[in-house]
């Protein structure tokens, strides 16, 4: 599904990503941690296509594609999803316009004509009821006013409309009281099958307690410093991130070979 | 007076003498001194402030200054697609500035109403006409001097006291290609009694490559308590001169609303004077533009506050793409004796291109120490993080963009109050901003 190599990342010539592996299979929950400033963010929003972020090496191989190759909207339409940590408001559009922009360029991409009013009033009804949100939020302009919490469960709303191959949660289940945060994960579950893949970016490990992943890793200074699996993130909860993140330093600091992590 | 305004004034006489001959003397001396008060004004040049940004030269240079060839079947053909959907509300139609009877439709009034062609109240109820004629227009606006003194055609419609008009009065001024060039003066004069209620909808459109000098005025007189609502939806012309002026005059508790939807013209110009002359009138201003290729749309607003305890409120939006100029000018005028006002004016601008440009003024004058007055006016581009976003989503660039911008004016197309109008207004706006946005190269 997903394989990046040795990817070299940098934001404003300051370089953020500094040799990252990783290789996600089709069906597999893969969540990456790791202090604040170690890349977690940059990964996710370079994956999505954010141009100000530019990979001055490595590759990104996404569905056998060279993922740089494909334009911001090609990946989405390839069924790449990325759940933003801070989605934005577009006041003026209302959201089921929105929903259903986004839903039709998708089908339309894969040949599919758009899905007529009634069919897509009904499908979002359905799906609003799993994120537990009102169906006034479909006529509310997009994120507009939307709590922290609204916000999230839309970005669910819509992961679970595009029905995407790859989703990306970029710290979804920061700032989210502990009911929300079972709505996303029930959300994210119900989604989980053999041939989608998820990449978790979080910050803390009780996301994970809700959703069962398959690997767990750790981000810090720019690369993979751990894998394991869902017994590494309750060691990080316990210990925190220092001794892998020190160890990180003391292993770039001694050798300039990337650390790859095989998995 | 300079040789080029004496050149006009001889082009206007001219115009004039085709003019029905008034039997009444008033009208006689309405029209003089209104010429007359152009000559005084004369041209404004780009000297004159309140036309710094908007060039009217080409209207010395070029003869402007004739009717227009006799409306034909097929212009009359063609003025029935621009028609609003629905027989029964009342329906005025113009075709290069003449009352066209037979596009029109006035049914039977009840409780005193009166909606005629100009022409025909001057001859049937001149007394009434001479009542409110010009009250409105006070200032010595160069343009609204030329209509005074070219005063025939256009319409009339009364509201007596305490009359609801269900239905909103639709105004259709069209000007269709000919050989020549041409100008129109319609004057649209709506007095509205106490307590009358009224909507009047005007659609000021041009077909194609009309070269015409439209110069039309429009003015409403509210007495007490009166509430009228006006919408005008400006549409096509990649050629001529669209100069739109709006007078209104409120007495006590008198509400107004205006809704400008400004989407076609080369060259256009909405002067829109309000004058509060007694205590608790208000009104509500609202705007949206639409500017593209070489378009100028200017919009003045001027709201003179000279009663205490009055309300106003004004919004308006624009969006300007490729090498299209815009202009907003918002005045509000507090006089010494008009404590306790309230008003706010808010322009915001969306640039789409690296050319297009955007002059915005907020003007207030305040002359009373105990009123509450706000004005911001914001120029921007799209936004990237919401492009993006839209983009993650499977949308293309083009989309995307299109879809901010519809989200940018979609607020003044729902205030609205027809629905037959917001359905035609959100149409034409979808398609212009889908023309703007597909373009490969701004």
């Amino acid at each position: 599904m997903l394989e990046i190599h040795d990817l070299h990342v940098t934001v404003d010539d300051k370089p953020i990503l500094k040799g990252l592996n990783l290789t996600i299979q089709a069906g597999e929950v893969h969540a990456i941690m790791g202090p604040n400033g170690s890349g977690k963010s940059t990964l996710s929003n370079v994956l999505a296509g954010r141009e100000d972020y530019e990979i001055t090496s490595g590759t990104i191989k996404y569905k056998g594609h060279d993922l740089a190759e494909l334009s911001i909207e090609e990946r989405a339409q390839q069924g790449l999803f990325l759940a933003f940590q801070y989605p934005v408001e577009i006041p003026g559009l209302s959201n089921i316009q929105f929903l259903k922009a986004s839903l039709n360029s998708i089908r339309e991409s894969r040949g599919e004509g758009p899905l007529d009013a009634i069919d897509f009033l009904q499908l979002t009804k359905e799906k609003i009821k799993q994120v537990h949100l009102d169906e006034s939020f479909l006529h509310r302009s997009v994120n507009t006013g939307f709590s922290g919490g609204e916000k999230k469960r839309n970005e669910i709303l819509q992961m679970l409309l595009l029905e995407p191959s790859l989703a990306i949660l970029d710290e979804t289940d920061s700032g989210l009281d502990i009911d929300a945060l079972k709505v996303v994960a029930t959300g994210i579950n119900a989604l989980r099958s053999e041939n989608r893949s998820f990449l978790l970016v979080t910050h803390y490990q009780r996301l994970l307690d809700h959703i069962e992943p398959d690997f767990v890793h750790v981000l810090a200074d720019g690369q993979i410093a751990k894998s394991g699996n869902k017994e590494l993130a309750l060691e990080l909860e316990q210990q925190g991130y220092g001794w892998i993140t020190q160890a990180a330093k003391d292993n770039s600091q001694t050798s300039t070979q990337s650390y790859s992590v095989k998995l | 007076m300079s040789a080029s305004t004496e050149h006009l004034l001889n082009n206007i006489r001219q115009l004039q003498k085709n003019l029905p001959a008034p039997d009444q003397p008033w009208l006689n001396t309405f029209r003089e001194a209104g010429l007359s008060r152009f000559a005084e004004a004369g041209l404004p040049t780009r000297k004159t402030e309140a036309w710094k940004y908007t060039n009217v030269k080409p209207l010395a240079e070029n003869n402007y200054w004739q009717n227009a060839p006799a409306t034909s079947e097929a212009d009359t053909y063609t003025a029935k697609s621009y028609l609003f959907e629905g027989t029964s509300n009342p329906r005025l139609v113009f075709v290069n500035g003449r009352y066209t009877q037979t596009l029109s439709n006035i049914p039977v009034l009840e409780n005193g109403v009166i909606i005629e062609p100009l022409e025909n109240a001057l001859k049937n109820r001149p007394g009434l006409v001479r009542e409110h004629l010009g009250k409105a227009v006070s200032e010595a606006h160069p343009f609204a001097a030329i209509n005074a003194g070219l005063i025939a055609n256009g319409l009339f419609v009364f509201i007596p006291p305490s009359v609801v008009l269900n239905e909103p009065i639709h105004v259709l001024l069209l000007n269709t290609e000919q050989t020549t060039r041409f100008s129109a003066h319609p004057r649209i004069l709506i007095a509205a009694g106490n307590h009358s209620t009224a909507e009047i909808i005007t659609h000021e459109a041009a077909i194609g490559n009309v070269d015409a000098f439209n110069n039309c005025v429009t003015e409403f007189v509210l007495e007490a308590g009166a509430q009228i609502k006006h919408s005008k939806l400006q549409t096509g012309g990649n050629t001529g001169i669209n100069l739109s002026g709006c007078y209104v005059q409120q007495a006590r508790d008198s509400r107004f609303e205006s809704h400008t939807i400004s989407l076609g013209g080369r060259l256009l110009r909405n002067d829109l004077n309000v004058k509060f002359t007694e205590p608790g009138a208000s009104c509500s201003l609202n705007g949206l533009y639409i500017g593209c290729n070489a378009q100028h749309i200017d919009n003045h607003t001027t709201i003179e506050h000279a009663a205490p305890y009055c309300d106003s409120h004004e919004y308006y939006k624009g969006l300007i793409a490729d090498q299209a100029h815009a202009v907003f000018n918002g005045r509000i005028h507090i006089h010494p004796d008009a404590q306790k006002s309230n008003a706010d004016m808010q322009n915001k601008n969306l640039l789409l291109s690296a050319k297009a440009e955007i002059d915005t003024k907020p003007e207030l004058e305040i002359y009373a120490d105990d009123v509450k007055c706000s004005h911001g006016a914001t120029v921007g581009q799209l936004d990237s993080k919401q492009l993006f976003y839209l983009q993650t989503r499977g949308m293309n660039p083009q989309a995307a963009a299109q879809m901010l911008s519809a989200a940018f004016l979609g607020e003044l197309l729902e205030q609205l109050p027809s629905e037959s109008l917001r359905q035609k207004a959100t149409k034409l706006v979808e398609s212009r901003l889908h023309e703007i946005t597909q373009r490969p190269v701004r």
